[in-house]
């Protein structure tokens, strides 16, 4: 993915490279309030006259293409039923690649066809307005925020259904405030500030370097990935292997046999004991890579375990107490989710 | 009676005609003004705002002067029709149309404003032409703005009177509309008569009125998109 984009408004620039690999087809944007991330869709969409956009990604040169965009409203059509605004888009697809009911089984609105929009839920109309973008059958599809209304279990649903997708050869670009999400099911990401990227590349390498933009330290989680060794359906969880360290996860993203979890600082503990009998199931041996603290009296300690990246956020009274140094061996637990 | 039939159907023939023709000039009129940013845009929707408060005696003055063959308006249309613009039915048509036409541009102006530009973003990302962005999303969903213009159009037409007489004069079949049929019973004390178009009228224009209020109430599709 090579694309530049530059716009000019009356407040705001927009001045963006994507550089990303090529193999990328999921790729996640983010970046703080105002940052420009719904501009850039637009402009990326062909939807403002003030922009030039030029580049390409995979065989898709930008404006050429055929781009999808969901909006953060749904917008679907009020004349229109569920239906009626699924087959206008189908109508003026410029290619055929997707069934009605795939799709609509796929972001789980099979059981809204007959509705108007106007009885839609937040969550039911964000469901439909996507069906409706990849019934276009675009080649490049664009997302606002597209599951920001969805409840939880839904979201994932969807989110794993857009991700077989773009496994399967459609570009996705999804802006999300939720880095879980991106971190989850997109394969590389890009943090926009000011109308500027910042920090771009694969999701993990990317969450580091926002270790200190992040809005706190609570938010901040690790990204962990491996091989599912085991699927034990009497415990309900997932053996998997990251690094030479085995986890155990309920609902880790599942890919190919790759598992994908991510783990929130706030819920990972330190301790000395590195054969201590606990009722947490998960312990990783880890080293400390380094210490901050906060002003309200919380230290982000990064660990590090051979290839995988930790972080703990511990209370300065804990780090007190324990006396962690820079360097020194911990071991990491947290508990099966 | 046979002349004040004659006067209901040349009225409605007007109105009809005149409902047309605004439809077709004040759709891409609105459109265009609803869409369109500039300086001079206050003085445009004035000039078509006018006839709504411009005393109609006025505004028939001036058509007559357009209208008579000394100006180059009313020449033209005689040397190509054969016929005179003033005192002919379709001076009246003209002289209808500029009359109406803030009530048919100003429901749609109001409802293309209202209309979210990001449904129309919507369509082009879907691969919609322009003309079928149009068609297929602003037309269904201004549809009761459409209703409202059509109607305060005929509604408006029906009840015409000033500008009538003074471009249209009073010459039965050709351009004695309702209004001047009415005006000349009561001029010759003939108030039986007079009575029966005034009361046919009213019965006519709340009709008219009750309908057009139903349309601009709304329900599960109401005036604007959601």
């Amino acid at each position: 993915m090579d694309i530049k984009v530059t716009g000019h408004w009356k407040e705001f620039n927009l001045t963006v490279a994507l550089n990303l690999p090529q193999d990328c087809a999921f790729v996640g944007l983010s970046g703080p309030s105002g940052a420009g991330k719904s501009t850039l869709m637009r402009c990326l969409a062909g939807l403002s006259e003030r922009a030039t956009v030029a580049g390409g990604w995979q065989q898709t040169i930008i404006g050429e293409g055929r781009t999808g965009l969901v909006f953060q409203d749904s917008l679907l059509f009020s004349h229109l039923s569920v239906k009626g605004n699924l087959d206008l888009a189908m109508e003026y697809a410029a290619k055929t690649r997707f069934t009605l009911d795939d799709v609509t089984r796929g972001c789980h609105c099979q059981h809204l066809l007959a509705r108007m929009p106007h009885t839609l839920s937040g969550g039911e109309a964000q469901r439909v307005a996507i069906a409706r973008a990849i019934l276009n059958s675009p080649d490049m599809l664009l997302l606002d925020e597209p599951v920001s209304a969805l409840d939880n279990s839904l979201k994932h649903e969807v989110l794993k259904y857009l991700s077989a997708l773009a496994e399967k050869g459609m570009k996705i670009v999804m802006v999300s405030h939720d880095l879980h999400d991106i971190a989850l099911y997109c394969d590389a990401m890009a943090w926009l500030e000011n109308g500027c990227i910042s920090s771009q590349g694969e999701v993990e390498q990317v969450l580091a370097t926002l270790a200190d933009t992040v809005a706190s330290y609570e938010g901040q989680f690790s990204v962990l990935k491996g091989e599912v060794v085991n699927h034990l359906p009497a415990q309900n969880c997932y053996q998997i292997r990251v690094g030479e360290q085995v986890v155990y996860a309920r609902k880790p993203v599942i890919q190919k046999n790759r598992a994908t979890l991510t783990v929130d600082a706030r819920d990972v503990s330190l301790d000395r004991e590195h054969a201590l009998a606990s009722s947490i199931v998960n312990s990783l041996p880890c080293h400390i890579e380094a210490i901050h603290c906060s002003e309200d009296k919380k230290a982000m300690v990064t660990l590090r375990c051979n290839d995988v990246q930790l972080f703990a956020v511990i209370s300065t009274l804990s780090l007190e107490r324990l006396g962690f140094e820079v360097g020194e061996p911990v071991t990491a637990r947290f508990k099966l989710r | 009676m046979s002349d004040d039939i004659t006067a209901i159907m040349l009225t409605l023939k007007l109105a009809c005609i005149t409902s047309i023709i605004l439809l077709i000039i004040a759709t891409p009129l609105a459109w265009k003004l609803a869409r369109w940013q500039h300086k001079a845009k206050h003085y445009v929707l004035a000039v078509v705002a006018l006839p709504l408060i411009l005393p109609p005696t006025v505004l028939g003055f001036y058509l007559l002067l357009l209208f008579s063959p000394q100006n180059a308006v009313g020449q033209i249309w005689q040397d190509f029709t054969g016929q005179q613009l003033a005192f002919s039915f379709s001076g009246l048509v003209l002289g209808s149309v500029v009359y109406s036409l803030p009530f048919a541009v100003q429901p749609l102006y109001a409802s293309f404003v209202q209309l979210d530009g990001r449904y129309l973003d919507v369509a082009t990302t879907l691969g919609m032409s322009k003309w079928s962005r149009f068609r297929r999303i602003v037309i269904p969903s201004c549809k009761p703005a459409f209703m409202v213009a059509l109607g305060l159009t005929f509604a408006h037409t029906i009840g015409e009177f000033g500008v009538v007489l003074m471009i249209g004069g009073n010459i039965p079949g050709e351009t004695q509309v309702l209004s001047i049929a009415l005006f000349e019973h009561v001029e010759a004390l003939e108030y039986e008569q007079a009575h029966a178009l005034a009361f046919g009228m009213l019965v006519f224009s709340f009709m008219m009125m009750a309908l057009l209020y139903r349309f601009n109430r709304g329900g599960g599709t109401s005036w604007t998109l959601k």
